[in-house]
């Protein structure tokens, strides 16, 4: 046998992981160094922004919503924040749950999306993850994860963030090391044919309708 | 066919039912296939090889207990393969009336282990080449425990580079893939990916040398 052969079961291990990533992992969009510093820039961000807004930080957790304007009106007059429309009713969090359509399993238990900033502006609505189908359902919408290629596509075309939903310091068409930074999830298009779906502590994912 | 955890597959292994086979063919059928392929070329002595890995777990397994199903069962097929091919070199060297391929224009040609090949010859530069007489049995026992001793080092040098390039060389020189399938595997180009294997090769032929292991 050459030595080839030889090498060590865990360096094998290690390589041949990459082939048998199994659905219940999401593609992972992003690399590990990327997602640590996304991470560790959304904590900060929630952590200065608690300082900053901690009545909008307390409403987060509660199941009430709060009228757009009021957020912005604190926001315009901290001087942090220029909104330029008037979003309706926020999203205080997404909940991922098991969708009813999906096959009964142990295995399909979701895990909950951590509460973030507003989205869209639209209401409230439940984003649903199907994990045997391994789709999403938000707005009566069913979307599908995004190939590597769309993923690179989307960044290339400059993903667009509504307003609304901009921490300070974030600007429109931001690239994707902007977006790294930001704690946004749900950015918007005319059609929302395509969605970005943060999942705290695993990471961003990219979704699109499902046709 | 749901795809099972290697610890259900495993479990059906020690309770001696046949299911565990046709699990194992399921999820890494394809895999070792690849393998197989990536040396033999043949289609049929690939099969025979994926096979002959399936009896091989089934009568190693109990009593061992695999910790990772797919690189238990990707050594056994490399190992077979590479067995396969050397028997089937030997026999056209020694064949009297060994048949060659041959092209249009009269010139000898041979699929049969270029994957293999290629890779050895990369290698080359690099390691120690092995052996390709035969001796006698301690040779050969002599030969597997010094194969083992500088695996044993290359492992140790592996582990000094980045993750990528680990994974690029077992992708290339252990699973035998081309350059661009092993380039394909890490979302990389493949120039980026044959630069990488260069430096790793050289780095390695540093690394050899200082342990002691002369070309």
């Amino acid at each position: 046998m050459d030595a080839i052969g030889y090498l060590d079961d865990d360096l094998i291990e290690e390589a041949e992981s990459v082939r048998f990533r199994t659905v219940e992992q999401p593609r992972r969009i992003y690399s590990r160094p990327m997602r640590i510093a996304a991470l560790t820039a959304s904590a900060a961000v929630l952590i200065f922004g608690a300082f900053l807004f901690p009545r909008f930080f307390l409403r987060m957790g509660s199941t009430e919503t709060a009228p757009a304007s009021a957020q912005y009106e604190a926001a315009t007059e901290e001087g942090l924040l220029q909104a330029e429309t008037t979003a309706e009713e926020p999203a205080d969090a997404l909940l991922m749950t098991s969708s009813d359509s999906a096959p009964a399993a142990e295995e399909d238990k979701a895990p909950a999306l951590a509460a973030g900033p507003a989205d869209n502006g639209t209401a409230a609505s439940a984003l649903t993850w199907a994990k045997a189908e391994d789709t999403v359902t938000f707005q009566g919408r069913t979307y599908r994860p995004m190939t590597e290629e769309e993923m690179a596509g989307w960044l290339e075309e400059g993903l667009v963030i509504p307003p609304e939903t901009e921490p300070a310091g974030v600007t429109e068409d931001a690239s994707a090391s902007e977006l790294a930074d930001a704690s946004v999830f749900i950015p918007e298009e005319a059609d929302s044919s395509r969605i970005l779906v943060e999942i705290q502590g695993e990471g961003i994912y990219g979704f699109v309708v499902q046709k | 066919m749901q795809l099972l955890e290697d610890g259900k597959i495993i479990e059906l292994f020690f309770q001696r039912d046949q299911q565990a086979i046709v699990h194992t063919q399921n999820k890494f059928g394809r895999y070792l296939l690849k393998i197989a392929m990536n040396i033999l070329t043949s289609r049929p002595d690939g099969e025979e090889c994926v096979n002959d890995t399936y009896l091989r777990a089934w009568n190693a397994i109990p009593p061992q207990r695999p910790d990772a199903l797919s690189t238990f069962l990707g050594r056994i097929t490399r190992n077979l393969s590479i067995d396969r091919l050397r028997r089937q070199r030997a026999q056209k060297r020694s064949s009297q009336y060994a048949r060659t391929d041959s092209d249009d224009e009269g010139n000898v040609v041979s699929m049969m282990g270029a994957g293999y090949d290629l890779s050895l010859d990369e290698l080359s530069e690099c390691i120690p080449s092995e052996q390709t007489e035969k001796g006698t049995p301690a040779d050969e026992v002599g030969e597997a425990l010094e194969a083992k001793e500088l695996a044993r080092t290359i492992s140790d040098y592996l582990r000094t580079v980045t993750e990528e390039a680990r994974k690029l060389f077992i992708y290339r020189y252990y699973d035998m893939e081309s350059l661009k399938e092993s380039a394909a595997l890490l979302g990389i180009t493949e120039a980026k990916a044959k630069t990488l294997l260069f430096r790793t090769r050289q780095g390695l032929k540093g690394y050899l040398e200082k342990e002691g292991w002369s070309l």
